[in-house]
């Protein structure tokens, strides 16, 4: 399915991506409530983490109140809130690291994509990031 | 709470191991704002006068900004503080990086040490949880490799701030570290040292809360649009390109200042870099024009974060080094010992220049001869200051003042400093904005007091003085607030190099007061202001202490585009009269009672 894809020969680590969805989800500046994670290292590329929207998504699997599904249309893994339990269990399935939990919120802390329309993307300074397959 | 503060000030004693937590109040912030703000008034206030600046009781500082952790161009930069080791004046110093925004998201504004621990320490901040743990598994360790191993234990979410060997063992001209980048100048590292902290480690899941978000998001948007259309160079290169220009300009120091042209500058330029060496590009913490780059050093097998262009400069035409892969590697073993570039390039190229003219003599260097255009020499004159290794590393440590008074006679002429501290790579005699800035900094030869901005003025254009002493007023204050906010002051090249109107929108969207520019200049003045008394206080000068290198004031620039310009006293008498009169400081230099009362520093009256 689609998901956000990235490039690390392009990103410099600026972070901005982190800034821009944690405020457009959560209004603030709080990199650790970002649903996209860029980890800088000196003297390495960088690297990313983010939900890949899996086709056989094991969050999905692993969610009891079947809060995440399958969104065809827009090709990704979806969060309904209304039946989210704030169990964690998907946080603990993903094998990509790619659900994040914060103490703020009763519910995980996952791309949905923008509903079509990434905001990490849109503001890349290096266009470093893509919706991609 | 203050938008965009966190609204905390941790106080740590590392001789009792005590933290305590300081709230102030909202006047506190509107009148210090942060970072260079938060610095002087914490040092001014907490250092009687006279301290010795590596006595347990000295007070180490580093600090964010109400911008720190936003979306504000470079907004993860920290300025630290101290009195200096080097100068025995402010040692303010800012890094690149990200780590006043994890500060922010800890939950912190800024961060007041004093004391001394028994052993090594760091201290690890996670939140709310201050603890100062243990360190001795780490002392003595270079500073890329104390950052792996902190990370390792702590995980890699965390962001660090760490002294080298050089500060361990309290050479002055030391820096922090945190990531690769550097609080290059004036000597934090050995205070560090001092109070037996190896490390700083911080993490922190808060929010940072803003007043107008969305007029936050508009200031951004408008700056980036801005950067990439006019500032592609910077993205592309770096600093790397200016010597090429500075080069044309005729301001570019070469062999310890005995000319301001350098026959290989293209050797060590930025096509040179770009095309043979780079490997990528860097950011700091939330910054869209990544200027920072890491090099390949091909021959020397080693990579450096850097050079930038004061390094091109201090390890480049300053020794007269041609072969850009020993200004890499000196620029990377600087780091990882933890000393300043800019003071260890000059204070390098000083000790060649004695040489050539037989003021040195292997007598005084342990046995070694160093000569101008030899890398390995170079590179050897940084270990020495790095490993404070013999009586003569130990005295270059100290930079080209004490080299000079150590010497006696004629070395004098050949020490390039203000105040004690070797100037960046921005000539006070081609452009005299920088002499008067230069004279007036209280850090002494910062280049980020006063800004350069003469380049692209003809030479007859340049060799006057008027307006100088306006243009370092403006640029002083401007680059005051930039680092009280705490931004990048590379943002000049889009709002300017004053204070202007756009500073108090940010502040306001972030902050939600009604600053408007008057105040915002006020906030400057004020914190300049008060490093004018601290420097007063400590030096027991004023006037006095503003001045410049001999050769500035002596020795006319003898070749190039910038050919026969210096700085005469004369000159020098007439600027610094018209900038005390802007400053509102009587002639000797001294802030009257007038003006400390329009800064509200009558306290300090």
């Amino acid at each position: 399915m689609k998901h956000i894809v990235f490039d690390e020969k392009k990103c410099a680590g600026c972070n901005l991506c982190e800034l821009f969805c944690s405020s457009k989800w959560y209004d603030a500046f709080n990199p650790r409530k970002s649903r996209i994670r860029i980890k800088t290292e000196d003297y390495v590329e960088p690297k990313y983490s983010v939900c890949l929207q899996c086709d056989d998504a094991p969050c999905v699997e692993a969610c009891p109140t079947d809060a995440l599904v399958i969104d065809q249309d827009l090709e990704r893994v979806v969060l309904i809130e209304d039946l989210c339990i704030g169990c964690r269990l998907c946080v603990r399935a993903c094998p990509y690291d790619g659900i994040y939990w914060h103490k703020d919120y009763k519910l995980p802390i996952k791309c949905n994509l923008c509903e079509g329309d990434p905001e990490c993307v849109k503001i890349c300074p290096k266009k470093a990031l893509e919706v991609g397959d | 709470m203050v938008y965009g503060y966190a609204g905390k000030i941790l106080h740590i004693d590392l001789t009792t191991g005590k933290t305590e937590v300081e709230t102030p109040n909202e006047q506190f912030y509107r009148k210090w704002l942060g970072g260079n703000g938060f610095v002087i008034k914490y040092l001014y206030d907490g250092l009687k006068k006279g301290t010795n600046p590596l006595a347990p009781e000295a007070v180490s500082i580093f600090a964010s900004g109400p911008l720190s952790g936003t979306l504000a161009h470079g907004a993860g930069r920290t300025h630290f503080g101290a009195k200096s080791p080097q100068t025995g004046l402010l040692a303010d110093s800012s890094a690149g990086g990200g780590l006043a925004a994890m500060l922010k998201y800890a939950g912190y504004d800024a961060v007041v040490i004093k004391g001394k621990a028994a052993s090594p320490v760091m201290i690890v901040i996670n939140n709310d949880k201050v603890e100062i743990r243990e360190a001795e598994r780490f002392w003595g360790l270079k500073t890329i490799e104390t950052q792996h191993r902190l990370k390792k234990e702590l995980t890699s979410e965390y962001k660090i701030a760490c002294i080298g060997p050089a500060g361990e063992k309290l050479v002055p001209m030391t820096s922090v570290i945190t990531d690769t980048r550097v609080a290059g100048r004036s000597g934090n590292g050995a205070v560090w040292g001092s109070k037996n902290l190896k490390a700083v480690a911080i993490y922190g899941d808060k929010d940072v809360k803003v007043a107008d978000m969305a007029r936050v998001k508009a200031l951004y948007g408008e700056f980036a649009q801005k950067a990439k259309e006019n500032l592609a160079g910077l993205s592309k290169y770096g600093t790397t390109a200016l010597p090429a220009s500075i080069n044309a300009f005729g301001g570019m120091g070469t062999r310890n200042m005995q000319f301001e042209t350098f026959e290989h500058v293209d050797k060590i330029g930025g096509e040179t870099l770009n095309t043979q060496h780079l490997i990528r590009h860097r950011s700091c913490f939330s910054c869209c024009i990544h200027c920072a780059k890491d090099f390949k050093a091909n021959k020397l097998n080693t990579v450096s974060e850097g050079p930038e262009y004061e390094t091109q400069y201090s390890f480049g035409s300053m020794p007269a080094i041609a072969d850009v892969d020993y200004v890499i590697a000196a620029d990377r073993l600087s780091d990882e010992y933890g000393i300043d570039t800019i003071s260890a390039g000059v204070t390098a190229s000083m000790v060649m220049e004695l040489m050539e003219r037989g003021l040195l003599t292997e007598k005084d260097t342990d046995g070694k001869i160093y000569k101008f255009e030899n890398g390995e020499d170079l590179l050897e004159l940084v270990r020495i200051i790095g490993e404070k290794r013999g009586k003569f590393g130990e005295l270059i440590g100290k930079g080209t003042r004490a080299l000079a008074e150590k010497l006696g006679g004629d070395a004098y002429k050949y020490a390039f400093h203000v105040k004690g501290l070797e100037p960046a790579g921005h000539s006070p005699r081609a452009q005299k904005t920088m002499s008067v800035g230069y004279a007036t900094s209280p850090r002494g030869g910062s280049h980020h007091d006063a800004r350069p901005i003469e380049y692209g003025l003809p030479p007859e254009k340049r060799n006057t003085t008027e307006g100088r002493a306006l243009n370092a007023y403006n640029t002083q204050n401007w680059t005051c607030l930039g680092d009280s906010l705490v931004v990048c002051h590379f943002a000049e090249k889009i709002y300017g190099t004053s204070v202007t109107q756009v500073h108090s929108d940010w502040i306001n969207a972030v902050t939600g007061w009604d600053t408007n520019l008057d105040e915002v200049k006020t906030m400057a003045e004020r914190i300049y202001t008060l490093e004018r008394l601290f420097t007063i206080r400590e030096s027991g000068k004023a006037r006095d202490g503003d001045t410049l290198p001999w050769r500035v004031m002596n020795e006319p620039i003898p070749s190039g585009a910038s050919k026969g310009m210096y700085t005469p006293q004369k000159e020098l008498d007439i600027m610094l009269d018209e900038y005390y009169d802007l400053r509102g400081w009587d002639r000797k230099g001294v802030p009257t009672k007038a003006t400390l009362k329009r800064l509200g520093l009558e306290e300090y009256s």
